[in-house]
């Protein structure tokens, strides 16, 4: 049977080759022409674009309240008395709970008993009634008078003795009662003094000592027993309340916390790198873990002056704590909810935004190549607010300038390069009003 | 009319030279001295000595793709650069040398599968010959890419094609691109040359040899042509 493919055969080889010959020359051709068109390092390359930018730092925390009161028990105690329940709105001053305090109350009785006798000393020695001065003056008197007849009998009885009326025995008696009366007149006389012309120096500070120990004592007392019964110390809200009375309230135990939940305040540490951007009153959008969608704001109110270095077993972080005021009027955000913070360090505006992707370093300089004209052109820019995946150019860049992104490292000035058929996007996530 | 039908016991170089002007003498002789291995050793030495002269540039090309590539923190020191562009260099060698052997081998079991069902029964052995002398044409290619690629710059050495994406800009990766990169005179003759080789040895039709041969391609270039444009839209 004859091979139906022989007449394959049939052309002659000339042909053949000048055919291969012609396809040949043609494709030299076309990759010559295509060299010729398309020479030059490929790269990818974006516009300059003018975007709405602003700059941001981010942060973590939670939600704490602003001014709270946390009582926490001192030591074992029954609750005795409780005079709110939580919810309550509370005044400062108002009293809130009475724990057990016997032994607090007795010691204050003691305290002031013994206050009030050291008042009264002090008010006989230093302010004495009219009847005390009274007393004293007459008292006086009488000492005065005992004297004097004492010596008008020591007069007689020296008379007699000189007679031989009476005997020694009897004259020395009236000598040494003579004596007494005197001594007794002098202390009249001094005391008397004393109360007309106030004490000597050493005996008023005496007193005065007594009383301010005494003082010093009911003060004690009275603190003691203040501590167990609770009053509030600010305006708010009891928050949290779950003991009873007659419920044994445990060393350490905050059994009582009352705050103003409309006054919220955010603590955060912020990075070392991000943290001379932030600055009291900047603004602060809130986001809560447990109210997704919804964006609340803050403004910053306090800047820490000083760093703090958070440290684990394999990290050592620096951070500045920062405080944030919260703005919520609808009463969602609760103390405690988990928040995420974009403190807005500088406001969004239109600015003249590139990739970092196109942004190296080189002699100290910033700097970008820009596709001019088919050719690479070193350009050194200075640049201003720094957003998570593009900056903004202040200097040396126009608006549709094309840049060339990622360069390669040994990229010359004026090297012939082509632009990649498809345009590299420019990131769009950097944006916020 | 002349027929060439004189194949008795054609030598190595004449069946390497009638492959391109009389390839139906070079099949027939094949039917009955179907030795290959002398031929494949000769193609895959021209080829893997067509990339030598190109290697630095192809190095060269090789370390800038990698640069531009999305991710390329792997590349970011020059020692690691320069590995992986001798990597990539080391497996254009070994590629060079490996494809007309690979080639052959799945142009041979597609005819042979085509065999299976159509035509006298063949053994696979005298396909793969077949296939071994149908690689020429590539080989040809492979040759003028050589001479262009001496003249042409390292950035410049990937835009060098033998296919119709000549049309194309370099580096444009939309699908059209992509199967216009496949569809390659030379390839396309190779094929030819496998279907009629194997048609001659299966007693078959070159027509129906030909249509099966060209549907396996048009499908396996369809479907690399869109994967690899639809990777690259990601890439990029």
């Amino acid at each position: 049977m004859p091979n139906p493919n022989l007449e394959t055969t049939r052309k002659k080889p000339a042909f053949k080759i000048t055919l291969i010959i012609i396809v040949v020359a043609m494709l030299i051709g076309l990759n010559l022409w295509r060299n010729h068109n398309y020479s030059g390092l490929l790269v990818k390359t974006v516009k300059v674009e003018e975007k709405s930018m602003g700059e941001k730092v981010y942060a973590s925390g939670s939600i704490e309240l602003q001014d709270k009161q946390e009582v926490i028990a001192r030591d074992n105690r029954v609750l005795q008395q409780l005079y709110v329940k939580s919810g309550d709105r509370v005044k400062a001053g108002q009293l809130l709970a009475v724990l057990e305090c016997i032994y607090e109350e007795k010691a204050l009785t003691d305290a002031g008993v013994s206050l009030a006798m050291e008042e009264a000393e002090y008010n006989r020695v230093i302010n004495p009634s009219a009847e005390d001065l009274a007393i004293g003056k007459a008292e006086f008197e009488q000492s005065k008078i005992n004297y004097n007849n004492s010596q008008i009998s020591l007069q007689r009885k020296e008379a007699l003795y000189a007679a031989g009326a009476i005997s020694t025995q009897e004259l020395e008696v009236s000598r040494q009662d003579l004596q007494i009366q005197e001594t007794a007149f002098l202390k009249a006389q001094k005391q008397y003094d004393i109360l007309c012309n106030g004490p000597r120096e050493t005996d008023r500070k005496a007193v005065e000592a007594k009383l301010a120990r005494a003082q010093a004592a009911v003060q004690t007392a009275e603190e003691e027993l203040a501590r167990y019964i609770i009053k509030a110390d600010i305006d708010g809200v009891v928050l949290n309340l779950e003991n009873r009375i007659g419920d044994m309230i445990r060393a350490g135990e905050k059994f009582i916390i009352i705050g103003q939940p409309e006054i919220l305040h955010i603590r955060v540490g912020i990075s070392e790198g991000d943290a001379t951007r932030v600055k009291p009153g900047q603004k602060v959008v809130i986001e809560a873990a447990a109210l997704p969608g919804k964006k609340f704001s803050g403004k910053v109110i306090e800047v820490a002056g000083l760093a703090r270095v958070k440290e684990s077993t394999s990290t050592r972080q620096v951070e500045v704590p920062v405080r944030v005021s919260v703005e919520d009027k609808s009463g969602l955000l609760k103390p405690g909810y988990s928040v995420d913070l974009e403190i807005i360090s500088v406001a969004a505006k239109k600015r003249l935004v590139i990739p970092y992707e196109a942004l190296h370093e080189g002699k100290g300089t910033k700097q970008v190549w820009v596709y001019d004209d088919g050719k690479a052109r070193l350009q050194i820019v200075t640049t201003g607010v720094e957003g998570e995946l593009s900056l903004e150019v202040t200097k040396g860049l126009e608006k549709g300038d094309l840049l060339i992104l990622d360069p390669l490292a040994g990229l010359k000035d004026g090297q012939k390069v082509r632009k990649a058929t498809i345009p590299a996007t420019t990131p769009k996530d950097d944006n916020h009003d | 009319m002349e027929l060439e039908l004189n194949t008795n016991n054609l030598s190595l170089g004449q069946k390497l030279y009638r492959i391109f002007t009389n390839p139906s003498s070079v099949f027939i002789d094949l039917e009955h001295n179907h030795n290959w291995f002398a031929a494949l050793l000769i193609i895959s030495t021209i080829s893997l000595v067509t990339v030598l002269p190109l290697l630095s540039k192809m190095k060269e090309y090789s370390m800038m793709k990698l640069q531009q590539m999305p991710d390329n923190s792997a590349f970011a020191t020059p020692e690691m650069l320069n590995m992986a562009g001798t990597i990539s260099v080391i497996g254009i060698l070994v590629g060079s040398f490996l494809v007309p052997l690979l080639f052959a081998l799945i142009m041979a079991l597609l005819l042979k599968l085509f065999n299976a069902f159509a035509g006298d029964k063949v053994k696979y052995r005298k396909l793969f010959a077949v296939c071994v002398y149908a690689y020429l044409p590539i080989l040809l290619s492979s040759l003028i890419t050589l001479g262009i690629g001496i003249t042409t710059p390292a950035e410049s050495i990937g835009n060098i094609s033998t296919s119709l994406n000549l049309f194309f800009p370099p580096d444009t990766y939309t699908f059209p691109a992509m199967l216009a990169g496949q569809i390659n005179p030379f390839m396309l003759w190779s094929l030819y040359l496998a279907a009629l080789g194997g048609a001659i040895l299966m007693k078959s039709e070159v027509k129906k040899v030909g249509i099966y041969v060209f549907l396996v391609w048009l499908i396996y270039a369809l479907g690399t042509s869109y994967y690899n444009a639809l990777k690259m839209s990601t890439m990029v």
